[in-house]
């Protein structure tokens, strides 16, 4: 189906191909290239924009990372001082049989108690040693079931911190509760001497963290969080809504993903993932930037985007139109200058311009139709003259016939003494060959054609001792008017040969003309043996052989002389009954000047 | 003269579309990016004027509003529990062309009245579902008044004197929890009293007290510390007082839900009806919390709020 499609399309490409302009090719062409070309950079710069914009985005992630997580080290390392003094200044050197260290551990809290909200210390079995500001564990308190009480003294060599948790050790007086991070660590208590395993509880407010954290923006859509190592929420700007179910987050995900830039799809949106692991807590931040905010199609941007892609394009379809037109032009003026060359009008002039292909282009037409002309001049000439070699053979076939029988008969009325008939019959004959030679022309005025034909019969009516009489009927006007000269005479040789020569003294011979319109006809008739109309009809057949006897190689060369000069359309016909005679009739144009050519050109 | 022509109008569009490029940098972002949703006005309407109790719901209004564009007007009622004060008072809100209103229905039987062919402003209601409302946001109240039941059920004898608290009668919420509870009890064997006004002297010698809402929960509590012989205080919600007795032992056990989801939900349907989408009522899930459960992993992030 989609082959069909594709081939149909391709098929409809090449007919629409096949009838542009060249112009048109080339500046489709040239601007689907321009364009083409304008989009993939387009694209690409764009591409490129938007990784540099990404690459961007997540080194200020990590910027914004970075800074969070020095905040927040001074944040925990505080922390951590406090517990390393109380354990280091008050517990180590302290034996608790000789009292506690509760002022010094009061101090240190009203030191700190902006980030703090208790410090204890408790034995190994749970019991507390000493604490501030509270001193008294609340009623069911249990520390020893505790996560970080446990964790300190399972892993005595850390300092641990909580995830974020409420604190249910002390009896607050309001009731109130707070949300405490706990870092807890195992420490070594002297009471009498004795040294004794205890853990050291430093419970940080949870509010430090969430105010190291809460102002970190990251993007214009992007924050903040941090999880632990098991991808517990520490901290989170919607944590309450994550708590209360109506929020989400990826932080499982989160928490085994390396230092570094990542990518994840979470919810169907794909976010830019920026992850830094806090020192000796365990704990990532982690930034999160949707897609959308690293998005550089701003409404502006793709407002400016569209402007400079409707000018790129509409500039190169005007530069490109320009350029094609330029280009173009001295083709088109050489193809209109190629066509009316072909339609037989002079080649015109065409300006030189355009580049060298299309000068050299334009120099080898006119060569070409300079030289075909002159080729087709030479044809016309070598036709022209080949037909006249070929009417003056026929033509020259003529003659001897005639002139030797004439001769032949002067020498016999010489002989016999018939001087009259003699002179005339050579009188008759230097006119006939006056006639026949015409100059060299091959058409003569008809009256002449008929005198000629005159001759001959008063040559042939001596020769025949007047065995026929002949006779010349104009039937219409005839006078002005040209023909081919001798074309009457062979017909008249033949029906003497054929006609007359049976005959005794009753034998008829003859020419009747007339016109009829532009055609004008002659009947050369005799009143002779006759012949089957077949036998007439195949007389100018060119494939059947000539009779034994007779004339009739100067028939069938009448016949080729008119057809040659005028066409086929005109030429000789031949009508015969056995025992009445025959008719050959000549079908010629009329002419009404001496000049050779064809019968209509000769006609006008 | 006519390709001529066509040249001229051929640079006309060249030049309009460069000056449309300059433009197109020229033009301040804000007027190109299709302004955010509509902010809208919300008011809140609670029963009582001490709204400690709301106080959690509160937040996750507030968030809500911040999240969802509005500005929210929290007003309480000059006489506690007064329904025609909180009815004339959601009126005067029409009045003033607030977008939307949510109620924590003081007289629902009155509210009902005026949401009953009312156009004045969507309102959703919290606690107590109410004919007209555009939705409620809030927990299965039957379901609720059962699982109170079967723990009293559960930790009583039939025999015992089992007090049900209705100290707001006129919030359908509450109420049908109570009847809820009664014919769970009563199924079970117990004679349930319902009792308007909670004294030391009516709970003394109770086996059991039933509060289906938090205020009455924190005074039945306050009053069975008095008794020399507590009752099992039972309770549906939780406040910071709530929770205290829960961790002290002076309520046996209390349905729990986030009253957080329950604000920040009312108010997105608030938002969502006053900008003319489709609001929809929500039911929270609930949680059963025992006396000495509050610090519980997951029963912390429910009954104390991180930003308290």
């Amino acid at each position: 189906m989609l082959l069909r499609a594709l081939r149909e399309l391709r098929g409809r490409f090449s007919r629409s191909y096949e009838r542009m302009s060249i112009q048109r090719v080339i500046s489709l062409t040239f601007t689907a290239v321009a364009v083409a070309g304008a989009l993939f950079i387009g694209l690409s710069i764009t591409l490129r924009y938007s990784s540099v914009n990404q690459k961007m985005q997540a080194q200020a992630s990590q910027q914004v990372l970075a800074q969070v997580n020095l905040s927040l080290d001074n944040h925990l390392r505080r922390i951590m001082r406090v517990s390393d003094t109380v354990y280091y200044r008050l517990l180590k050197n302290a034996d608790l049989a000789e009292g506690l260290p509760t002022q010094s551990l009061s101090l240190l809290y009203e030191e700190n108690r902006d980030s703090l909200v208790s410090i204890a210390v408790f034995d190994s079995k749970g019991r507390l040693v000493t604490a501030a500001p509270l001193s008294e564990l609340k009623t069911g308190a249990d520390p020893a079931g505790q996560g970080w009480f446990s964790t300190a003294l399972g892993q005595i060599e850390n300092i641990h911190f909580s995830t974020p948790h409420v604190q249910d050790l002390f009896q607050t007086a309001d009731g109130s509760y707070h949300w405490v991070i706990s870092l807890s660590r195992q420490v070594e208590l002297t009471r009498g001497g004795a040294s004794e395993s205890g853990v050291l509880l430093v419970d940080m407010s949870f509010s430090g963290v969430e105010q190291i954290c809460r102002n970190a923006s990251i993007g214009m859509d992007g924050y903040l969080y941090i999880v632990d190592a098991n991808g517990e929420l520490i901290y989170h700007p919607r944590q309450q809504l994550i708590y209360a179910g109506l929020d989400q987050e990826n932080n499982r995900e989160a928490a085994s993903l390396s230092d570094g830039t990542h990518w994840e799809n979470f919810q169907g949106q794909r976010r830019q993932v920026t992850v830094k692991t806090v020192g000796y807590t365990g704990w990532k931040l982690v930034g999160v930037t949707p897609v959308q905010g690293l998005a550089v199609t701003t409404a502006q941007f793709v407002l400016f985007v569209a402007s400079v892609l409707l000018f790129s394009i509409f500039l190169l379809v005007f530069v490109n139109g320009r350029l094609s037109a330029h280009i173009a032009e001295p083709i088109r003026r050489l193809e209109q200058a190629v066509r009316q060359t072909g339609r037989g009008g002079e080649m015109p002039q065409v300006p030189e311009e355009g580049c060298y292909e299309v000068r050299r282009l334009e120099h080898s037409i006119r060569s070409m139709v300079s030289t075909m002309r002159h080729l087709m001049d030479d044809v016309i000439q070598q036709e022209e003259d080949k037909r006249r070699s070929e009417l003056e053979v026929l033509q020259s076939q003529i003659n001897p016939h005639f002139l030797y029988n004439t001769l032949d008969s002067v020498i016999w009325l010489t002989e016999s003494g018939r001087y009259e008939d003699s002179i005339r019959m050579v009188t008759a004959l230097g006119r006939l060959f006056r006639i026949s030679l015409s100059r060299g022309k091959r058409v003569i005025p008809l009256e002449s054609e008929l005198d000629h034909a005159g001759y001959y019969m008063t040559i042939q009516r001596i020769r025949y001792k007047n065995k026929f009489t002949f006779e010349i009927i104009r039937e219409t006007d005839t006078a002005g008017l040209y023909c081919l000269k001798l074309i009457i005479q062979p017909l008249l040789e033949n029906a003497i040969y054929h006609g007359m020569a049976a005959e005794d003294d009753d034998g008829r011979i003859t020419v009747r003309l007339w016109r009829e319109g532009e055609d004008i006809y002659i009947d050369v008739t005799d009143n002779g043996l006759g012949m089957p109309p077949e036998v007439a009809a195949s007389l100018l057949d060119e494939s059947r052989p000539l009779p034994a006897k007779g004339s009739g190689i100067g028939v069938r060369n009448v016949h080729r002389r008119i057809q040659l000069a005028y066409g086929p359309q005109y030429g000789l016909e031949f009508h015969s009954e056995p025992d009445e005679g025959t008719t050959a009739r000549i079908h010629l144009p009329v002419l009404t000047q001496p000049e050779e050519g064809t019968g209509k050109e000769a006609g006008r | 003269m006519k390709q001529k022509g066509y040249q001229a109008w051929q640079m006309v569009v060249l030049g309009l579309l460069a000056a449309a490029m300059v433009v197109s940098l020229m033009i301040p972002e804000s007027l190109l990016t299709p302004p955010g949703p509509k902010r809208v006005e919300i008011s809140i309407l609670l029963r009582q004027g001490d709204s400690e109790v709301f106080s959690t719901a509160r937040q996750g209004m507030e968030q809500a509003a911040e999240d969802l564009g509005a500005e929210l007007r929290f007003l309480t009622l000059e006489a506690e529990d007064d329904g025609i004060s909180q009815v004339e008072l959601l009126r005067r809100q029409a009045e003033m062309d607030v977008d939307a209103a949510v109620v924590i229905p003081a007289d629902c039987t009155a509210l009902e009245q005026l949401l009953d062919d009312w156009q004045g402003l969507p309102v959703v209601t919290l606690e107590s579902q109410v004919a007209g409302a555009q939705a409620f946001v809030g927990i299965d109240d039957e379901a609720v008044g059962r699982m109170l039941a079967q723990q009293v059920a559960g930790s009583c004898p039939a025999s015992g004197r089992v007090l049900l608290a209705d100290a707001f009668p006129g919030c359908a919420g509450p109420f049908r929890r109570l009847e809820s509870a009664k014919q769970t009890l009563k199924t079970a064997g117990f004679a349930p009293e319902v009792c308007s006004e909670l004294t030391v002297e009516a709970l003394e010698g109770a086996a059991a007290v039933l509060c289906f809402e938090p205020v009455s929960l924190e005074q039945a509590a306050a009053l069975a510390a008095q008794c020399e012989a507590a009752p099992l205080v039972y309770g549906a919600g939780v406040s910071a007082s709530v929770v205290a007795s829960l961790e002290t032992g002076g309520i046996a056990a209390a349905i729990a839900w986030s009253d957080y989801a329950a604000g920040y939900l009312a108010v997105s349907q608030a938002a969502a009806a006053a900008r003319g989408e489709q609001a929809e009522s929500q039911t929270l899930p609930v949680t059963l919390v025992k006396e000495g459960e509050t610090y519980d992993k997951d029963h912390q992030k429910l009954l104390y709020p991180v930003f308290s």
